[in-house]
């Protein structure tokens, strides 16, 4: 495999650093940097927003959810992901006409601008940092346990880790965005090849796909529908993850960024339907694993099933590539969140960051260390930790999605409600209090209470 | 859908509109998320399985459709919009 691994290694390398190069010298201010240009047409953008959406946590973390909880899972990730780009076409072009023709400074800036309130972009600011650092953390984490489990002996997990950061940073330092989104191209489509062939390997050596759901139905039955085996899969869970997952292009800035960076609102919502069809492509290949890892390695550990599923029962050329398109994944949504991160403290300094990229810099490289951090200490739940990741920044969806409908300035209500859920839930997730309040979960209580908030906010202001 | 009028554009509109509600509220239902149900199976698939696939892939085809009613209303309507 390690023959394998280095030609088409080598080969990945290569084409990532002449895209970044060729970007680079594109780029004359720091809007082309963090912004690539700002015009984006279908098939790039497209490639770009399902590339940053899906990654280490779709290859790795959805198999070995389907194994543990079964087929609800679909529900959780591709029929939250269908609501999501539906969601996409109304909040896309309200987003898009709130920017308007004006150079867009990240999504805090954007709110400062609709509350007149400087305190709100802070507050997006935080939420932001605090909940993307698990979401970039289960990136490095993931693909290190499966490096680990690829190369034992050869490097211990925080060298793997350290090692991603890295590449991760120097190449988005190279070619800023437009860089990214080129490589997000050759990502997507690398991810989906290897999901898939993965996928088949595991049919072949099932005995088909009849034979999967057969001798699942015989041996494990409860995964066949929801909540799963161990219950997790509620109405109540499915429902709270549904509406964290649809907000996800409301409340993580480099999904935002994409959709404002669109050519134009035709080449947007046509965006839509492909990732929506993408999402469906990429979930049903991960359903096949999971259930395949339920038949085959059903007490074996994360990291044991996937080094098993995705490398050693594959042809040493697959493996390579799996482990190249994992990497690929990884990177693909760290360096857009990295990127983000650093247009969102751009738009927070304001004109000092205009034509000085060294403190949006400074901004990238801090997160990154965060991320390697946190990665060092988290758990193998990649899963459950971007559903936190997503749940948390969900909490500003509705302050968000009032604050750009509005045609005034909406006062600070919803701001103080907001930052008050953001506390809440931090501290729920503390284990201080029970994430369980009247037999409703927390996350979705907050969720309901923030949205009537800013309904009534809506209609006491209009 | 260009020479449509505004009235029918919203009509449509709304019309996706209730439809994409009404799909979501099935898709979380008890008929939907229902414990230990496996049939009927359908390409030897789980009930549950096929349900959801088949809800996802209506959800995506009324975005598309979805998606062209609101870019032809919203160019009748809203002649500032970033389109």
């Amino acid at each position: 495999m390690t023959q394998y691994l280095l030609l088409i290694g080598v080969l990945y390398v290569g084409v990532l650093f002449f895209l970044s190069l060729r970007s680079r010298k594109e780029i004359k201010t720091s809007s082309d940097f963090m912004l690539g240009g700002a015009k984006i047409g279908l098939i790039l953008g497209f490639m770009t927003f399902a590339a940053t959406l899906f990654s280490t946590f779709t290859l790795m973390g959805m198999p070995d959810f389907s194994r543990n909880n079964g087929v609800g899972a679909w529900i959780f990730l591709a029929f939250s992901d269908a609501v999501m780009v539906f969601f996409i076409l109304w909040f896309g072009f309200y987003l898009r006409k709130r920017v308007g023709s004006e150079s867009f400074g990240g999504m805090s800036r954007l709110l400062q601008n609709c509350y007149q309130n400087k305190g709100v972009g802070y507050l997006y600011f935080i939420a932001v940092f605090l909940f993307l650092v698990p979401y970039v953390a289960i990136q490095i984490r993931g693909v290190a346990i499966f490096l680990i489990e690829a190369f034992p002996d050869f490097i211990p997990v925080w060298a793997w880790s350290v090692f991603i950061v890295v590449v991760m940073l120097l190449y988005s330092e190279l070619g800023g965005l437009k860089a990214i989104i080129y490589a997000d191209f050759m990502q997507g489509t690398l991810l989906l090849i290897v999901v898939w062939l993965v996928a088949m390997n595991c049919l072949d050596n099932v005995g088909g796909w009849s034979a999967l759901f057969e001798q699942t139905a015989n041996t494990q039955p409860d995964l066949l529908s929801p909540p799963g085996p161990k219950g997790l899969l509620s109405p109540q869970f499915l429902i709270a993850s549904c509406i964290a997952i649809a907000m996800i292009p409301v409340t993580q800035p480099q999904l935002s960024t994409r959709l404002v960076i669109m050519k134009d609102y035709a080449a947007l919502r046509r965006m839509a339907v492909a990732v929506g069809f993408f999402a469906i492509l990429i979930i049903i290949p991960t359903v096949i694993i999971g259930l395949y890892g339920a038949l085959q390695y059903a007490d074996a550990s994360t990291s044991s099933f996937l080094g098993s599923v995705l490398l050693r029962e594959q042809h040493p050329a697959i493996a390579a590539v799996t482990i190249i398109g994992l990497f690929a994944a990884a990177m693909s949504t760290s360096d857009s969140q990295l990127f983000a991160m650093g247009n969102e403290f751009r738009g927070l300094i304001g004109s000092k960051g205009e034509n000085n990229l060294t403190p949006i810099r400074i901004a990238i490289f801090v997160f990154a260390a965060a991320a390697l951090l946190f990665s060092l200490v988290s758990s193998n739940e990649l899963v459950l930790l971007a559903r936190l990741s997503f749940s948390g920044t969900g909490i500003m969806g509705p302050m968000i999605i009032l604050g750009i409908l509005a045609k005034k300035p909406q006062g600070s209500f919803m701001i103080g409600l907001s930052a008050v859920a953001l506390v809440i839930f931090i501290v729920s997730q503390l284990g201080w209090i029970p994430q369980q309040i009247f037999n409703m979960r927390l996350d979705l209580l907050l969720m309901i209470l923030l949205s009537l908030g800013a309904l009534i906010n809506y209609y006491v202001k209009k | 859908m260009k020479n449509w009028s505004e009235k029918t554009l919203k009509r449509i509109w709304k019309g996706i509109l209730v439809a994409v509600l009404l799909l979501i509220v099935f898709t979380f239902s008890p008929w939907v998320l229902v414990k230990g149900k496996i049939d009927p199976i359908l390409f030897s698939m789980p009930y549950h399985l096929w349900v959801s696939i088949l809800s996802t892939i209506l959800l995506v085809v009324f975005t598309g459709i979805g998606g062209m009613v609101f870019y032809h209303l919203k160019l009748k309507t809203d002649p500032n919009a970033n389109l």
